[in-house]
């Protein structure tokens, strides 16, 4: 596992020093400053918000049959003692 | 017995992995092979080299998302795979991964294309909603189609280890 992880950390740091990373020598700048602008988290936290939005739902429903059988089960004792205590 | 079954695990990690997948599909299809809109093709339009490699970053960025997203629901799915109180249904499954794929497009058809306008459908026209109604009108069928599966293997009972719980 070791192995693997500092095998693909040397690939990761020869891709980032690679000719590739730098295919527009003259734009890449003008690219950079595009992107990592003052509204980069903004855009950012827009640009994620159907995922989170569906990633919640996901979630959701995940849980969905449990947080179910808890609120019957509350709603159960409640009756119960509601019932006992008239 | 049979009522002590649990889908809703199974149709989680279905719908997160189809809306996942959903959103490889727009982006390899729409984003890169036909290039009728970017991440931010409604903000800052890919007319220059500099703006079409912005959106480029953002594209990229928005297929790590969901990239993570798919990966969660292979987890969720992986999870359900050990558990005996949830059925292994083909139908729920593939239902479920049409519904999320159909999910994608509702979820991201209204907050992106209809509310906050980053991008849309089809960039090279001047009326730009009917592609973006299509959009939204095709997701709303694979949502009833998922359901349709869903609710055809809602009598399947058996769990991945082989049991029967009927």
């Amino acid at each position: 596992m070791k192995n693997f992880i500092s095998r693909l950390a040397g690939l990761l740091l020869f891709l980032s020093v690679a000719p590739s990373v730098w295919a527009c020598s003259e734009c890449r700048i003008q690219v950079n400053s595009g992107v990592y602008s003052q509204n980069f988290t903004g855009t950012l936290l827009v640009m994620l918000l159907p995922i989170i939005v569906l990633a919640l739902i996901g979630v959701g429903i995940y849980y969905a049959d449990d947080i179910k059988a808890k609120l019957k089960g509350r709603t159960g004792k409640w009756q119960t003692t509601s019932n006992a205590h008239p | 017995m049979a009522d002590d079954l649990k889908r809703s695990p199974l149709i989680a990690a279905g719908i997160l992995m189809g809306a996942g997948l959903g959103g490889f599909a727009d982006g390899i299809v729409l984003h890169q092979i036909l290039q009728w809109h970017n991440m931010l093709s409604g903000w800052r339009p890919p007319n220059t080299l500099v703006d079409a490699k912005v959106n480029m970053t953002w594209d990229g960025i928005f297929h790590a998302a969901v990239w993570v997203m798919t990966c969660i629901g292979l987890a969720m799915l992986w999870r359900v795979g050990a558990r005996r109180d949830v059925p292994w249904s083909g139908k729920i499954f593939f239902g479920s991964l049409l519904m999320g794929w159909g999910l994608f497009n509702v979820v991201e058809g209204i907050i992106d294309h209809q509310l906050l306008g980053v991008h849309h459908v089809y960039e090279y026209t001047a009326s730009k909603l009917p592609w973006d109604l299509a959009f939204l009108a095709f997701g709303v069928v694979l949502l009833v189609l998922g359901w349709t599966l869903i609710r055809g293997g809602s009598g399947d009972t058996m769990t991945r280890g082989g049991d029967d719980r009927t």
